[in-house]
């Protein structure tokens, strides 16, 4: 019980540079597989491929033994997908238009669709316009739409992008309720802190490539690199102070300091010996962002 | 295809697909044209009499396209010109089923003048000349003997109806009808293009388009008697040749008028509802949310592609009722099929471009783009065929014949004017093989307007699988 992305390779029509090259990953039940790259590296494309929108050129997807490419309609019954952008027909009506998705699934999902825009709070804009919701409301029709064949794997591309606070904690949660409920989920994000608090396995892409798949150990046992100093009043002098730690950036209440084996209590004496008024120093776990800089870095 | 209805509902409810209707509904009702008075005479005739110690008059009746019409009233009548039928004679007889009817006249006068009366009051009437006492066995065309029924639309194939019976009305003997193409000018001559012996009292006669000969100035068509003699004879310039009988008729005429319009309205339409369908949903991405659920490309386009056919059929099918049948009755001499005909080469035509629109959604990113080559192409094909030939055969170094640019003209390849569609009517009671000259004129745009129907939604498929 998988889904399996088997050597996936695909290069777009009068692109010079694949967007995938040979990917091979596994999403198991009951995780949540981060996936990270930077723009471009073939984090979208993946999961297109995955959610049987897109075409790979070579390699295929199986989800439980099923091939994608050749089972489509009973591989598609497996997952869930929520894309990064609202493509929904922007004329249709929001209940009209799960209506017609239903139409799609089966009789079963049609009686899905009210209890689905009670939960996800849609009900009072049943009769809206897809163009006239906001971004969240759009994110929230789409988890909609890939919750009406029950799946139990969902496909999720930057699902966080551009929500607010309030609906961030709600689609957070909702994540968890299904990796919960023995749901696997592929989520890419460029948010790594978010990420980190979410993921139980993480993938890096880079240039179409998987770098390396990290394991919950490798995400929490990394010892941090980064440490926070909140001291106002800083100044030239006290950032050129802390330079003997690590590379430093200025922040608004005083500075970042990055680097290998940072001693939080040196930081804290240095900065009272030299008379500043220390209102905190704390170490951010800012593992899997470092991790992800150095490898990526690494591979260019 | 369990979510066709689905489609069809999301497609037909579109504010795109009701304007569709409301202009197609509106096309046909500003449109239709005033259908003038039709006489009550059903079709044309022809006569030819012997002599027996009477008079036998042989009538054929038949309508426009050759087809012949029972339960017409035809009538003979004799002045009298000395004291063997005092007062004149007439004789009354009614067509059969065949559209054959004899009247028998007593008397032996010859030189009298006669005078022919064809389905009572309002038909035809004719005067026939003199009529002359011949030797028992010999049977005289009177009248009508060759009657042109149409060659196809404003085509250059002549076709021609004779009406010749031996005595007895049985088969004549020894006969046969000779066509001869006639070239005037310092080189004029004459050639001969077929001689085909007559087995029956009626047959049709023609030239296979390929046949016709180029530069021609004539074409004669000759009843030859067994002893050589011309019995009957019928010339036809080319400029003759490209009249179009059924579009003399009242109903032909609005035949012209309507599937002229509906031939350049119903493309346009199939654009216009492969754009609701599918094109506008392909360009801005509204699909893919659709490709997420468990269904595949294919579906999609077929359902789609269903569901943009349905009010294509609904809007030309009540713009063909709101023309023949609700605007004005029919009348005799429009057969009820032709309505049919007509709806189905239109939606076919529709289809084809239904299909163009399709294929261009997958070529093309803008829905914009889309319609807008598919409506140049429609007006491409409908206004600017013959320049374009000039252009290209130009470009090459040819000059176009033309018959060429006739045909470019008025009929476009892929375009089915009336034309095309009551050729086609005409060969379902033609003796014509497909092939021959109603044949090629007729099913050359129905065959590629088919071909395009069916090439371009599967061509549309195969883009769909192979490329995102």
């Amino acid at each position: 019980m998988v889904v399996e992305f088997s050597q996936v390779s695909k290069r777009f029509w009068l692109s010079r540079t694949p967007a995938l090259r040979g990917l091979t990953l596994s999403l198991r039940p009951g995780e949540v597989l981060g996936l990270v790259g930077r723009n471009g590296a073939g984090k979208t494309t993946s999961i297109r491929i995955g959610a049987g929108v897109c075409r790979p050129d070579s390699g295929f997807v199986e989800v439980d033994d099923l091939r994608l490419d050749a089972d489509k309609m009973a591989a598609s019954r497996l997952l869930g997908w929520v894309p990064e952008e609202s493509t929904h027909d922007p004329n249709a009506r929001v209940m009209s238009l799960l209506r017609y998705y239903a139409s799609i699934v089966g009789p079963a999902a049609s009686g899905r669709v009210d209890e689905l825009l009670r939960r996800w709070g849609l009900e009072p804009f049943r009769r809206r316009r897809v163009r006239t919701l906001s971004l969240g409301m759009k994110r929230r029709l789409s988890i909609i739409a890939s919750e009406l064949t029950a799946p139990p794997y969902f496909l999720l591309d930057e699902v966080f992008n551009g929500l607010d606070p309030e609906a961030v904690v709600s689609v957070r949660s909702w994540i968890r309720s299904r990796r919960d409920a023995g749901c696997g989920l592929l989520l890419s994000s460029h948010n790594l802190r978010e990420l980190a608090t979410i993921a139980d396995r993480v993938a890096i892409l880079h240039e179409g490539r998987l770098l390396r798949v990290l394991d919950p150990s490798e995400l929490t046992n990394r010892p941090s690199r980064v440490v926070r100093v909140d001291v106002p009043g800083l100044g030239d002098a006290g950032r050129t102070l802390l330079e003997s730690f690590g590379e430093v950036v200025a922040t608004v209440d005083g500075a970042v300091v990055r680097g290998d084996h940072l001693d939080v209590p040196a930081i804290t004496r240095a900065l009272v010996n030299g008379g500043y008024a220390v209102h905190g120093v704390t170490r951010e776990n800012d593992g899997l962002e470092d991790l992800f800089l150095e490898l990526v870095r690494g591979a260019s | 295809m369990r979510a066709l209805p689905a489609d069809l509902r999301r497609t037909f409810l579109t504010p795109v697909t009701l304007a569709l209707l409301v202009v197609a509904i509106a096309l046909a009702t500003i449109f239709s044209p005033a259908v003038p008075a039709e006489t009550t005479f059903p079709g044309q005739f022809a006569v030819s009499y012997e002599y027996q110690g009477g008079w036998i008059f042989r009538f054929f009746v038949f309508n426009g396209t050759g087809v012949p019409v029972g339960g017409a009233t035809v009538s003979a009548s004799l002045q009298a010109i000395n004291s063997s039928t005092p007062g004149g004679a007439v004789g009354f007889a009614t067509t059969d089923s065949s559209g054959f009817a004899t009247v028998r006249l007593a008397g032996n006068d010859t030189n009298s003048s006669v005078q022919y009366d064809v389905g009572g009051g309002g038909g035809e009437s004719f005067n026939g000349g003199s009529v002359s006492a011949a030797p028992p066995g010999v049977v005289v065309p009177s009248f009508g003997a060759f009657t042109e029924i149409g060659g196809g639309p404003y085509g250059l194939v002549p076709k021609m109806l004779l009406f010749y019976p031996g005595p007895d009305g049985g088969a004549p003997t020894g006969t046969r009808v000779v066509i001869d193409a006639n070239y005037s000018g310092p080189e004029s001559r004459t050639v001969n293009l077929s001689s085909t012996p007559l087995d029956g009292p009626t047959g049709v006669f023609g030239i296979p388009p390929t046949s016709l000969p180029m530069q021609a100035s004539r074409i004669d068509f000759l009843l030859i008697g067994p002893g050589g003699s011309v019995l009957a004879e019928r010339s036809q310039s080319p400029s003759d040749l490209q009249e179009y009988q059924y579009g003399e008729t009242p109903w032909g005429r609005q035949l012209d008028v309507t599937v002229g319009l509906w031939g350049f309205v119903a493309p346009l339409l199939g654009i216009v509802a492969g754009y609701s369908a599918y094109a506008r949903d392909r360009s801005s991405r509204a699909l893919e949310p659709v490709l997420g659920l468990p269904t595949t490309q294919l579906r999609i386009m077929a359902r789609r592609y269903l569901s943009a056919l349905v009010p294509l059929a609904v809007g030309l099918g009540a713009a063909v009722l709101i023309d023949f049948q609700w605007n004005h009755s029919p009348s005799h001499g429009f057969a009820p099929v032709l309505v049919v005909v007509i709806f189905g080469s239109l939606l076919l035509e529709a289809a084809a471009f239904l299909g163009l629109t399709v294929l261009l959604s997958h070529l093309l990113r803008s829905s914009g783009a889309v319609v807008g080559l598919g409506a140049t192409l429609t007006a491409l094909l409908n206004f600017f065929l013959v320049p374009l030939a000039y252009v290209v055969a130009g470009s090459v170094g040819y000059m176009p014949s033309d018959s060429t640019v006739i045909s470019l003209a008025f009929s476009p390849p892929t375009h089915l004017t009336s034309g095309a569609v009551t050729g086609f009517f005409a060969t379902l009671g033609s003796p014509f093989p497909v092939g021959t000259s109603v044949g090629s004129v007729v099913f050359v745009p129905l065959a590629l307007t088919l071909a395009i129907a069916i090439a371009t939604p599967l061509s549309a498929a195969y883009l769909a699988l192979r490329r995102d």
